[in-house]
């Protein structure tokens, strides 16, 4: 970086001009001066309380190891530790796990906690529980894959083959409810692909107790959720003669939504084409325009017209159902889906409201949320279309996905298209476009992976190709 | 040490080349055993096999 550069990055961050003075006589860059630590500017000719401010200024950047970044790390590590691990080990889990380290033995925290449920109320002496551990061991061990082994391939395949009988069958399918949702293969390649918005987003939300017993509440909390336009509940009248708009609102669908005359004035005058221009009147509001404009008119009746009276944005239609199976009571299903700000809805059941938009959950619970998604999503709909896929496919799917911290799609602008290797990336697509590019900007190929090694006509690094051998005279006893 | 099934099957058909190509066999076998492979397996079962793999 110039030095003219920086002495403007650092004017932008509001150093004054004599401290930049100060501090061009050392430091060259803004990563240097980034890395500056309080001692260093006191030396530089800096009385306390400059150095400090400059600091705060210029140290938000870069790792700098002055004690102002340390202090912030710190307090993360404790924001961390408040919402990790939210549930504790049960008794029998805690003596299981203990048995199991004192037997040196390898199990997973999830099989602990299976056995843990299953036995909970059973009394078993000890020997026999160790046996059981030993046997559950056993077990697992046989079941982890070896080293070398293609799991990816193996996913790939067993996902791949049941999606081309998915070809065939049904597209679009109704659903719960008269509601539209993708199924089937689209809905495979939408999940796969990390659309931003699925085709059909749709939303099941559970309500907690007093709306999923009664339903006039539950259609009081769907209509919070549902969004209402003005032409809902009224009609719209052009007077040219008077230049206005008449808005008679229909009291009948004003109840069913729960939306008073208040209500729509609010909102009306927060419009921007008709501000301050609504007035109330009995059983009616009037928009009188102050141009003599029929263009003005046409454009405030548009304004108007779709303007949403109440509601979440992008759910366009809410439909409430009794839960017959469950004991859920009454449950809303929506078409379109705004997690965000449906989790801010009184009276809705925030631990288990559903979207089927991964993205979304990717925003706002999390990605490890998200990859929960992908995986239940992609299992419903193989399982749906009666594909018994098994889940362990889909979670490596699920897991690729997601590992870098978003939801990253699998081909050509995923991780299809993100290979490290020339030669694997040429393998995929445009092969001459990627040998070309890389022959010019001199890219090495270490042929780590598969397709690689069978382009160069090498054993691949899987299986048995992957095993290097060493001789070991006089037996292998080490 | 604990062989994966290919590190096994690796380390079995090295061997069983070598014998094939007339390393001196380092377990007794029976005199009508003439397949290299079964020799070698029947060495890899004593643990005799003078081949063990690098892991990185």
């Amino acid at each position: 970086m110039a030095r003219k550069d920086t002495i403007k990055a650092l004017e932008r961050r509001g150093i004054e001009p004599e401290a930049i003075e100060l501090l061009m006589t050392r430091y060259a860059t803004l990563g240097e001066i980034g890395s500056a630590s309080l001692e260093d500017l006191l030396s530089l000719g800096f009385d306390d309380e400059k150095a400090e401010k400059t600091l705060a200024l210029i140290g938000k950047r870069t790792g700098s190891r002055s004690p102002r970044a340390k202090k912030v790390e710190e307090v993360q590590a404790v924001q961390m530790e408040l919402v990790s691990n939210p549930r504790s080990f049960t008794e029998v889990e805690t003596n299981i796990l203990a048995m199991v380290k004192d037997m040196g033995l390898q199990l997973p925290l999830k099989t602990v906690a299976d056995i843990a449920k299953r036995i909970r109320d059973v009394k078993i002496p000890e020997p026999k529980m160790r046996a059981i551990l030993q046997e559950a061991n056993k077990k697992y061990l046989a079941h982890i894959m070896d080293a070398n082994e293609s799991a990816g391939i193996m996913a790939a395949q067993s996902i791949g083959e049941p999606g081309t009988q998915m070809t065939m069958r049904t597209f679009h399918y109704a659903g719960v409810a008269e509601i539209n949702v993708t199924l089937g293969l689209p809905r495979l390649i939408e999940i796969v692909d990390a659309r931003r918005v699925p085709s059909t987003p749709t939303m099941v939300i559970r309500l907690l107790a007093p709306a999923k017993e009664d339903e006039g509440i539950a259609r009081m909390v769907s209509s919070q959720i549902e969004v209402t336009n003005l032409l809902d509940i009224s009609s719209i009248e052009t007077d040219v003669t008077n230049m206005r708009l008449r808005i008679s609102p229909d009291q009948r669908k004003m109840d069913q939504k729960g939306i008073s005359m208040e209500d729509i004035y609010e909102r009306l005058n927060k419009v921007r084409a008709v501000r301050g221009l609504v007035e109330m009147r009995e059983y009616d509001l009037i928009i009188q325009s102050d141009e003599m404009s029929f263009k003005k008119l046409q454009v405030m009746s548009d304004a108007i017209r779709n303007a949403k009276i109440k509601g979440i944005d992008g759910i366009t239609r809410a439909i409430i159902k009794m839960d017959d199976k469950g004991d859920d009571g009454y449950v809303i299903y929506t078409e379109g889906s705004n997690l965000k700000e449906v989790l801010k809805v009184p009276m809705v059941d925030t631990r288990r409201v559903m979207t089927n938009s991964i993205q979304e959950i990717a925003e706002v619970l999390g990605i490890e949320a998200a990859r929960n998604s992908i995986i239940n999503e992609a299992r419903g709909t193989l399982s749906e279309q009666g594909m018994s896929v098994d889940i362990r496919h889909i979670m490596l799917v699920a897991d690729l996905m997601t590992n870098d911290g978003d939801v990253k799609a699998i081909g050509r602008h995923g991780i299809s298209g993100k290979k490290s290797s020339v030669l694997a990336r040429a393998a995929f697509e445009i092969t001459a476009a990627h040998l070309l590019h890389a022959a010019i900007i001199g890219e090495v190929d270490h042929l780590d992976g598969v397709a690689e090694n069978i382009i160069v006509g090498q054993p691949v690094t899987l299986g048995t190709g992957a095993v290097k051998l060493v001789y070991t005279p006089r037996g292998n006893k080490q | 040490m604990k062989y994966t099934r290919f590190e096994k099957a690796r380390i079995i058909g090295a061997r069983a080349l070598q014998i094939s190509l007339g390393a001196p066999v380092l377990v007794d076998y029976p005199a009508d055993m003439l397949d290299p492979i079964d020799i070698a397996l029947l060495e890899f079962a004593e643990d005799l096999v003078p081949i063990t793999v690098a892991r990185d």
